[in-house]
């Protein structure tokens, strides 16, 4: 694996699309995006959580496999109603492809860049070679005191991930 | 003569729910390989129309004699409505759900009045009547952020029903050693 690595690098070097030592190279892919629709959720409720598995790809990165997540939506984290709004907090987990929910993850903020998260799969851009399966995961939580604070309806908003090299 | 008048009232909670989920109209999009990949997702929660009446006291009247006049007699409630708003169907013991309480064949009749005010608006014992077995109009200033509109109390509580037995009425009754008891049924629905 290390060999094969190592030669990846230096064909990319040579290629020209190594961009610097120390900052990423590329290509990267963000796959398996899913819609998150929560609840009906009803006051004595718990809180809400729901989450979607991502298979992160990045060619070649130093330090190797790592990368930087940015997500963020136009309103802030909200699910809007009209003018009513309910806020909500994403956590990314880069824990890796069969770790994933072995931690809470690192909290995101709106449209400030993650760095330094690993575990990207590097040999198949659908993650289905080496440490197969999704390697990332993005979290969301809405409280019930938020939920509870919420008028009766239902609350959309939409969140884009930009993936970077590292 | 002396009557001698009691009303019991039975709690009832409702809690009721209509599911506004719909679906999403887009479906996440899926990132492209580049220097940079960029996808989508939607998100939806929906907050379901239910609500919730609590706090409610039973109102009883110890002894009535010739003299004392009109009887009035009320508890504060509580009532939380995931929309703000509610109607209310209030349904008595009597025959055809009429509002009369009952002691042995004789009966009272009572009417009932419902007060919105919501917490600390003053509830007090003004309000709309009610009819037997028919929904209210629309009332407001139900909790909304509290079931329990913070534990009740009459600081906290969203509404006030009131009975009242005319003073003309306790005169026709008839005087009996058993009280006159009655249940109000309070059904609220969201909207």
């Amino acid at each position: 694996m290390r060999r094969f690595l190592i030669i990846l690098a230096i064909s990319c070097m040579l290629a020209g699309n190594a961009h610097a030592i120390g900052s990423g190279v590329g290509p990267v892919q963000i796959t398996g995006l899913s819609d998150l629709n929560l609840g009906p959720w009803g006051i004595g409720d718990p809180p809400l959580s729901a989450h979607m598995d991502l298979c992160i790809y990045a060619l070649v990165t130093l330090p190797l496999t790592s990368y930087v997540i940015t997500v963020s939506s136009p309103s802030g984290y909200v699910l809007s109603n009209g003018l009513r709004q309910i806020p909500y907090s994403l956590y990314w987990d880069d824990s890796g492809a069969g770790n994933l929910g072995s931690g809470s993850g690192t909290q995101l903020s709106n449209g400030v860049a993650l760095a330094g998260q690993m575990n990207a799969n590097m040999l198949a851009p659908d993650c289905s070679l080496g440490n197969a399966g999704p390697n990332a995961r993005l979290t969301l939580k809405i409280t019930a005191t938020d939920m509870t604070n919420a008028l009766a309806g239902t609350y959309t908003g939409t969140i884009t991930l930009l993936l970077s090299p590292n | 003569m002396f009557h001698t008048s009691r009303i019991f009232l039975i709690t009832v909670t409702f809690i009721g729910g209509i599911n506004l989920a719909q679906s999403a109209a887009r479906a996440a999009t899926q990132g492209t390989l580049g220097l940079t990949s960029t996808g989508s997702a939607n998100i939806s929660v929906t907050k379901t129309v239910e609500a919730q009446i609590t706090d409610i006291q039973d109102m009883t009247l110890p002894s009535w004699s010739i003299g004392d006049g009109d009887v009035t007699l009320y508890s504060n409630i509580c009532v939380y409505s995931s929309t703000g708003s509610y109607k209310v169907t209030a349904t008595g013991s009597g025959s055809g759900n009429d509002f009369t309480i009952a002691s042995d064949s004789s009966t009272i009749p009572y009417t009932v009045t419902w007060n919105s005010a919501g917490a600390g608006g003053g509830l007090d014992n003004s309000g709309t009547a009610l009819n037997a077995g028919a929904e209210s109009g629309d009332f407001q200033n139900a909790a909304t952020t509290t079931a329990d509109c913070n534990g009740g109390g009459a600081g906290n509580d969203t509404a006030r029903v009131i009975l009242n037995i005319t003073n003309a009425d306790m005169i026709a009754a008839m005087g009996s050693n058993t009280p006159y008891t009655g249940t109000l049924t309070m059904l609220i629905t969201p909207y």
